[in-house]
């Protein structure tokens, strides 16, 4: 199977700290990937990086089988219409409906008529899970599971083949967070979207995800899936997974 | 016989589909559906035959929209495809209507409803912060005088520089265009008491309270409002502090100390403009000016401009702090916020100056 992200010897310097040191990832075409380690570990700072928002300070990105490293802004842009990212706030612009938020994409890099883009946004809307009378709703009027979705929507615009998820489930109620668990498996299997999500939330990586990058000592130490994961010898890995929480997880899963 | 790139009608009336449909390529596909989406083919086309290499969403939708005006159901989609299509049939709904656009009457009556609500919030903003005061005034040990004086220094000490220079600049300008009225009359003299009556009355509590309202007063807004907007206003309220006591009052008791020593400081450097140009232009020298200034204009001159500035500063407060915390929703609403305070205040301003010409006139100062 193709990888559709490759990163190669990757580091990440802020000032004087290092995040990342001679980090490698491969991403399989069409997987759903979680990427977790504990705090400061650099988990959104390498998904900015795939988003191409952040330049590495050496190392190279493969996206779709293209170096990006060294690329202009303007070589990245057709990249970056591949890629959908939901932010973890939702970063919908407050001055839009949901509706418009969605058009925005389609508006600045389509030369489709307007009625056609706004029913193009509506069925993104549809596709996100939301229900109609959102669309005309402005984003400081939704609540937080729908904010997600319209985020996901705005995300899935310009019909992107990767899809990075910045905590998706951060701050949802259980319902909220498994009903977007299911539309990320659903775009997998009926989109054939690979997702990318960083994630805290060890319910939502049992049920979702193929397999987890687990970061630490500035690295990916294992990648693999939960279950292996779970089990494995690393000590860094072995603390995330042994504290009753993360127990009741898996014993919820198994 | 092909008509173009991605769907092409041939002899049998068989509609053909062809190429990649996807994002990138859709602009084209519509304006070529849009041709064929035509009711003179509404009978003819017995078939839509696709032979396509890609499909994502954003297309299939197109082509379900073309086999539903056709009435028809499209041949030859690999299995993938089928997906997608049957995924965008499954997921249709028309937009709904926007309810928020209202008709024009409504929008009218909306529109004239606006300036008395705004009315109301002010009357009930005074009433709060009257509140407030009489209660800190009750225990001046709750007065906190680190935030006065961060007040006094953001919208005081650091307007000092553009305050003089305006001012400077306004007192030069009106000694040069009245000296030019005067020279012609002889009477060089007159421009004492034409630049210091109309700066110590008028101008000097009037710039420096529209600049004031446009440095500090948009500021005060910004602030309370983004704070509004992350919560803090209501995690005070939850830890037992008055937002009116820490945010509202020390603007207000900070601005009234110093917009009248800015207003002060604008007389001098406007005289010191005036004075300049009365030397260059109508040879009055420094010590004549000087020496004229206490002999023919009272000191209730002064006065009156300096008592204006408490009132003015009042305003810059009140407006200011009141259209923060009447924010709503998000970024956009803070700069709307900020821009409603700014020309409000200054508004008032003016308003109360006038008000205040009338009241002085009628008690003879």
């Amino acid at each position: 199977m193709s990888s559709i992200i490759h990163i190669q010897g990757l580091s990440t310097k802020f000032q004087t700290d290092t995040v990342h040191e001679n980090l490698h990832l491969r991403v399989k075409t069409g997987e759903i990937l979680g990427i977790v380690g504990g705090s400061g570990t650099g988990k959104s700072v390498l998904l900015s990086q795939i988003a191409l928002l952040r330049r590495p300070n050496a190392g190279e990105v493969y996206l779709f089988e293209q170096a990006t490293a060294n690329l202009s802004e303007k070589a990245l842009l057709p990249i970056r219409q591949r890629i959908g990212v939901m932010f973890q706030q939702g970063a919908l612009f407050s001055s839009y409906t949901v509706l418009e938020n969605i058009c925005v994409p389609l508006r600045e890099h389509t030369k489709l008529s307007n009625n056609l883009i706004r029913e193009l946004a509506m069925l993104k809307l549809k596709l996100a899970g939301l229900p109609d009378h959102a669309a005309h709703k402005m984003p400081n009027e939704l609540s937080g599971g729908m904010l997600k979705r319209a985020a996901v929507a705005r995300a899935l615009a310009l019909d992107p083949e990767l899809l990075l998820l910045d905590e998706p489930s951060a701050g949802l109620d259980p319902v909220g967070a498994h009903a977007l668990d299911e539309l990320m498996i659903s775009l997998n299997t009926t989109l054939k979207l690979t997702l990318v999500l960083v994630s805290h939330d060890l319910d939502s990586l049992w049920r979702v995800t193929h397999r987890v990058a687990f970061l630490g000592r500035k690295q990916v130490l294992q990648v693999a899936d939960m279950q292996t994961l779970s089990q494995s010898d690393d000590e860094l890995i072995q603390n995330y997974f042994s504290n009753p929480r993360a127990h009741a997880a898996q014993a919820r899963q198994l | 016989m092909p008509l173009d790139d991605y769907l092409y009608l041939d002899t049998e009336n068989k509609l053909y589909l062809q190429g990649a449909w996807h994002t990138k390529t859709l602009a084209f596909i519509e304006t070529q559906v849009r041709n064929h989406c035509h009711p003179e083919y509404l009978q003819s086309v017995t078939h839509i035959h696709a032979d396509i290499t890609h499909l994502d969403t954003n297309a299939a939708y197109l082509l379900v929209k073309l086999c539903r005006y056709f009435n028809l159901d499209p041949e030859g989609l690999t299995k993938e495809q089928q997906q997608t299509f049957t995924l965008v049939t499954a997921h249709l709904s028309p937009i709904p209507a926007n309810q928020n656009n209202l008709p024009w009457l409504a929008s009218f009556g909306k529109a004239c409803l606006s300036p008395i609500l705004q009315a109301k919030a002010m009357l009930a903003f005074l009433g709060e912060m009257s509140w407030a005061l009489a209660e800190q005034i009750r225990q001046p040990s709750k007065i906190r005088l680190g935030l006065i004086l961060s007040v006094i220094e953001n919208a005081g000490a650091y307007a000092i520089p553009i305050i003089s220079l305006l001012s400077f600049l306004m007192g030069a300008v009106i000694a040069y265009q009245g000296g030019l009225q005067l020279q012609t009359y002889g009477a060089n003299i007159f421009i004492v008491e034409l630049v210091s009556l109309t700066l110590l009355r008028e101008l000097a509590p009037l710039i420096t309270a529209i600049i004031v309202a446009g440095r500090s007063g948009s500021a005060f807004t910004a602030e309370i409002a983004t704070m509004s907007i992350n919560d803090e206003i209501r995690a005070m309220q939850s830890l037992g502090l008055s937002p009116q006591h820490i945010l509202v009052l020390p603007k207000v008791m900070g601005l009234i100390f110093v917009l009248p020593l800015l207003t002060a400081l604008a007389d001098v450097a406007g005289l010191a403009g005036g004075m300049l140009v009365a030397l260059l232009q109508l040879d009055v020298s420094f010590s004549e000016f000087l020496q004229r200034v206490p002999e023919t204009v009272s000191v209730n001159h002064f006065l009156v401009g300096i008592s204006k500035s408490f009132a003015f500063a009042w305003i810059i407060a009140h407006v200011g702090c009141m259209q923060g915390f009447y924010v709503q929703g998000g970024a956009d609403s803070v700069g709307r916020q900020t821009t409603k305070s700014v020309v409000q205040s200054i508004f008032l301003v003016i308003l109360a100056d006038a008000l205040f010409s009338i009241l002085f006139t009628w008690l003879k100062i």
